[in-house]
C-alpha cells in the first residue's frame, strides 16, 4: 500500500510542487493544510503516514503545530520544510519532535531519499 | 587526538561557566528558599558542562575537581538538603582554583590537579548526607559512616574527618574517569544545512546513549556552527561504533561515524570567526576588536559624509538638484549605523556589579565584619570596554570601604547601626557621562587623620592644614601616601587606595570625588564620558579661531550685553544670573571685543552653569573627537580635536574643567 502523505504549507504553489513530488514517486496525497490549525485537525482525522510540514505559516506555525501532533502520537512522521538559512528554526523544529527535514528548493529525486529514509525508520511504513 | 584547535573556544566557555558559577553559589546564600532550587540547577549545569568540555579536552585536573563540585551539588539537590555556609565556601574555592587551572592551560601551562579539594568536596558531599539523611537516626546510616574505608586516606582535616568520612559509591568512580567513547559524526559536504542535520544526528544518538558532551556545544551547534562537517561526540561507556553508526544510519547526509576526534576541521578557529546571524537567533558573540573596528569604520564614514556635505554646499544652488536632500538622507543612514554599532558595545551595568558580591562576601569572611551589597541601576548601559576597565579601581574603593569605612559591628550597634555594613554601587547616566557610585555608611574619612598624614608626609604645612577647609582635606585623600588608618591592612594596604584610583579613572577620562559625612559614610563617586563616537559640536569664533563645545553641554544660546568678563557675579539670563566669561580670556588667548552685545553661549558642566561670550557662532557639526596626544593632554579645558567637514582642524573645548 503506498505511504499516505499530509503536505501542510500556506503556499498554494509550494502544495503543488510537493504533492507531484510525492505522487510521481508513487506516494498517495490524502490531504492538505494551509496552516498550523487546519494541520493538526486534518492529522487526527488522516491519520497519515507522512507529514509534510512548512514552518513559517499563519494562525499556527509548523513548530507548533509538530509539537501538538507529536504529542498526540509519538509515532508521528513529520518532515519540515525548510528554506536555506532557517536553520536555527529547524533545530527547534527537531526539539518539537520533527523527524527530520528538506531544505527548499526542493529536488525530487533528494526529497524522495529523505523520506524514504525516514519511513524505513518508522513503524508507520511497516 | 589532538584538540588543540578546540582551546580556544574551550577556554571562553570555561570562563564563562566559572563566572556564572561564582555569581550563582553566592547568591545561594541569599536567594529566598522558592528560588534556590532554579539557583542550584545553574550550578549544577555550570559544573556538569565544565566537566564534560574539560574531559573531552583531556584536562583531567578539570574535570576531576569540577566533577567533585558537580558531585557534592548533586547530592544536595537530590537529597533536598539545604547548603551550608561551609559548601558554599568550597563551592567558591574549587571556583577559584578551576580559574587558575583554566587560566593556566590558556597560558600553554599544564593544570595542576587539586587532589586536597576533591576530597574535601567529597567528604563534604558525604558527610552532610550522614548527618541529615532523610532518617537521620537510621542503624544502616551510621553503619555507613562506620564503613566507609579509606575513602577520605587524604590528610585528615578538623575534628569531623576523625570517623573516616563516608562517601557515596559513586564518587569513588568519577564520571569523568569512567570509561567513554568518543567519536565523530561526519556530516556531508554537499549537505546545505550540516548543523541542523548534527543536531538531528545527536537526536538519534541520545536515544540510545548518554552524550557527555560534544564539540561544537550543543548551543554552539544550534547557532548553526559546525566546522569542517564534523561532530566530536563523548558518549558515556564503552560503546560499539557499529551499534552506533546503526542509530545515526536514518539521519540523512550523514556520512558515517569515525573512532577517536578524527582529523582537524579546516583552520577556522570557531572561537574567533563571528558567525553568520541565522533567522531567529537571539544573539551571537562577536569580539570587541571587531565591533572597535566597525566604530571606527563608521566614525569614518560620518567623516566622509560631511564632507560630502560640504562640497555639495559649495556647488551653486541651480546644480545641486537632488543631491541636498540625498546627502541629507545618506548622513542619516550613516548616523543610525554608528548608533546602532554603539549599542552593540553597550553592556547592562549589571556585567559590572555582578563583579562585587563574591568580593563583598569574602572581605565580609576576613574581615569578621558583617557586610551587605546593594546594586542600583544594574540595568543602565555603558560602554562594554568601560565596564570592564573600571572593574579594578572600583574593587578598590569597596576594599577601602569595607576595611577602612566600615566600623566592627559591636561599634556600630553601639552608635545604633544596623550591624551588618551596608556598600552600594550604583550607576546611572547623565547626558554624555556614566556617573558610578560606591557608598558606605561606615563611620566616613577621618579628616583629621587625613590632615595629620599630609603634615607628616611634608604635602602640607601644619598651618595650612589647620586652615583648611573639610571639602580641601578630603580631597588630600588622593595625595599618593596619605592614609587615614594608621595600621597597615592585608587588605587595602595602608592607603594605597585612592591616588591610584585616582590615576586609573583620569586615564578612562573620567573624574573622581569624594563625600564624606563623619559617622554617616562617604561616597566616591566617578563621572567618565560614556564612550567615544560621534559628538555634535556646537562652532564657535574667537577671533580667526574657530572652537567646538559639545553640544550636549550647550544648553542655549543668547546675545547680551556683557562686554567686560562679569565673572562669578554673571549676568542675567532668561531671568537666572549665570556666571559669565569671555571665553577668549578664559582660555587665555586674546580679547579682542570691548563694549557691546555679543553671543554668549550658556553651558552646563557637572551641575555647574557657566555663559561664554565669543564672537560668532558659527553653526553645529558632528564630529569624531580625536583625544589629545601627549603634550597638549596637560592642557586643562580642551577635550581633543577634530577635523571639520571643510578640511580645518580644531580643539573641541573640555566644558566641565573649563567651568568648574
Amino acid at each position: 500500500m503506498a505511504n499516505r502523505v499530509l503536505i501542510v504549507d500556506d503556499a498554494v504553489f509550494m502544495r503543488n510542487v510537493i504533492r507531484d513530488i510525492f505522487t510521481a514517486g508513487g506516494f498517495e496525497v490524502v490531504g492538505e493544510a494551509a496552516n498550523g490549525l487546519e494541520a493538526v485537525e486534518k492529522f487526527r482525522a488522516l491519520k497519515p503516514d507522512l507529514v509534510t510540514m512548512d514552518i513559517v505559516m499563519p494562525f499556527k506555525s509548523g513548530i507548533e503545530a509538530t509539537r501538538e501532533i507529536v504529542q498526540a502520537d509519538q509515532g508521528a512522521v513529520v518532515v519540515m520544510c525548510s528554506a536555506l538559512g532557517q536553520e536555527s528554526l529547524v533545530m527547534e523544529a527537531i526539539e518539537a519532535g520533527a523527524t527530520d527535514f528538506i531544505v527548499k528548493p526542493f529536488k525530487q529525486d533528494e526529497v524522495l531519499a529523505i523520506v524514504r529514509k525516514v519511513l524505513g525508520d518508522s513503524p508507520a511504513a511497516v | 587526538m589532538d584538540l588543540s584547535r578546540y582551546l580556544g573556544l574551550f577556554l571562553t566557555d570555561s570562563r564563562e561557566h566559572l563566572s556564572g558559577l561564582e555569581t550563582d553559589a553566592v547568591r545561594l546564600e541569599t536567594v529566598p528558599a522558592g528560588e534556590r532550587p532554579a539557583l542550584v540547577d545553574q550550578v549544577f549545569r555550570h559544573l556538569h558542562s565544565l566537566k564534560g568540555a574539560a574531559a573531552t579536552m583531556g584536562f583531567s585536573p578539570v574535570a576531576d575537581l569540577a566533577h567533585a563540585a558537580e558531585e557534592l551539588v548533586g547530592r544536595r539537590r537530590e537529597k533536598k538538603e539545604p547548603f551550608a555556609a561551609g559548601d558554599v565556601d568550597l563551592l567558591l574555592s574549587a571556583a577559584d582554583a578551576l580559574r587558575a587551572m583554566v587560566e593556566d592551560l590558556a597560558a600553554e601551562a599544564p593544570a595542576v590537579p587539586r587532589p586536597d579539594l576533591v576530597q574535601e568536596l567529597a567528604r563534604a558531599a558525604a558527610a552532610k548526607g550522614s548527618v541529615q539523611p532523610p532518617e537521620p537516626l537510621s542503624p544502616t546510616s551510621t553503619a555507613a559512616v562506620l564503613r566507609a574505608p579509606g575513602a577520605g586516606a587524604g590528610p585528615a582535616e578538623g575534628p569531623d574527618a576523625e570517623g573516616k568520612p563516608p562517601r557515596d559509591p559513586a564518587a569513588l568512580t568519577p564520571t569523568c574517569s569512567d570509561p567513554h567513547t568518543t567519536f565523530t559524526v561526519k556530516i556531508s559536504p554537499r549537505s546545505a544545512t550540516p548543523a541542523a542535520r548534527a543536531f538531528l544526528a545527536l537526536r538519534h544518538l541520545e536515544r540510545d546513549c548518554e552524550v557527555l558532551a560534544t564539540i561544537p556545544a550543543v548551543e554552539h551547534l544550534k547557532a548553526g556552527r559546525l566546522p569542517g562537517g564534523r561532530l566530536v561526540v563523548v558518549v558515556r561507556g564503552r560503546c560499539d561504533l557499529e551499534a552506533l553508526s546503526r542509530a545515526v544510519s536514518r539521519v540523512p547526509e550523514v556520512d558515517g561515524l569515525e573512532p577517536g576526534g578524527g582529523p582537524l576541521p579546516p583552520d577556522e578557529t570557531a572561537a574567533e570567526r563571528p558567525v553568520a546571524v541565522a533567522a531567529g537567533d537571539p544573539a551571537v558573540r562577536v569580539s570587541v576588536e571587531l565591533l572597535d573596528q566597525l566604530l571606527e569604520l563608521a566614525g569614518e564614514l560620518v567623516l566622509q559624509s560631511s564632507r560630502l556635505k560640504e562640497a555639495v554646499r559649495a556647488l551653486a544652488e541651480s546644480r545641486r538638484g537632488t543631491l541636498d536632500g540625498e546627502v541629507d538622507r545618506l548622513r542619516l543612514l550613516v548616523k543610525r549605523l554608528d548608533a546602532s554599532i554603539l549599542t552593540a558595545r553597550q553592556t547592562p551595568a549589571e556585567h559590572l556589579a555582578e563583579r562585587f558580591p563574591r568580593a563583598v562576601r569574602d572581605l565580609s569572611r576576613r574581615l569578621g565584619k558583617p557586610l551587605a551589597f546593594v546594586a542600583e541601576g544594574a540595568e543602565t548601559t555603558l560602554d562594554r570596554g568601560l565596564a570592564d576597565a573600571l572593574v579594578e579601581p572600583l574593587l578598590h574603593v569597596v576594599r577601602n570601604a569595607a576595611d577602612h569605612g566600615i566600623e566592627p559591628p559591636e561599634e556600630r550597634v553601639e552608635k545604633g547601626k544596623p550591624a551588618a555594613g551596608c556598600l552600594g554601587l550604583s550607576v546611572k547616566r547623565e547626558r554624555d557621562r556614566v556617573l558610578v557610585e560606591l557608598s558606605d555608611d561606615g563611620r566616613g574619612f577621618d579628616l583629621e587623620r587625613l590632615k595629620a598624614r599630609a603634615v607628616e608626609r611634608g604635602v602640607v604645612s601644619a598651618a595650612d592644614a589647620a586652615a583648611m577647609d573639610d571639602e580641601t582635606a578630603l580631597e588630600l585623600a588622593f595625595l599618593p601616601g596619605v592614609s587615614t588608618t594608621a595600621r597597615a591592612s592585608e587588605l587595602s594596604g595602608r592607603g594605597v587606595g585612592m591616588d591610584a584610583v585616582l590615576r586609573a579613572v583620569e586615564q578612562l577620562g573620567g573624574r573622581v570625588s569624594l563625600e564624606s559625612r563623619t559617622g554617616v559614610g562617604s561616597k566616591v563617586r566617578f563621572s567618565l564620558p560614556a564612550t567615544v563616537s560621534v559628538t555634535n559640536l556646537q562652532l564657535v569664533g574667537l577671533g580667526s579661531e574657530i572652537l567646538g563645545l559639545p553640544l550636549s553641554r550647550v544648553l542655549y544660546a543668547t546675545q547680551a550685553h556683557g562686554g567686560d568678563d562679569a565673572g562669578a557675579e554673571g549676568l542675567l539670563f532668561q531671568g537666572e544670573r549665570i556666571p559669565s566669561y569671555a571665553l577668549g580670556k578664559l582660555l587665555g588667548l586674546w580679547e579682542s571685543r570691548t563694549g557691546g552685545a555679543r553671543p554668549y553661549l550658556v553651558v552646563e558642566g557637572e551641575g555647574r552653569r557657566a555663559a561664554l561670550g565669543v564672537d560668532r557662532l558659527l553653526g553645529q557639526e558632528e564630529v569624531v573627537l580625536r583625544p589629545l596626544g601627549p603634550p597638549l593632554e596637560r592642557i586643562s579645558g580642551l577635550a581633543g580635536t577634530t577635523i571639520l567637514g571643510s578640511g580645518r582642524p580644531i580643539f573641541v573645548l573640555d566644558v566641565p574643567r573649563l567651568v568648574a
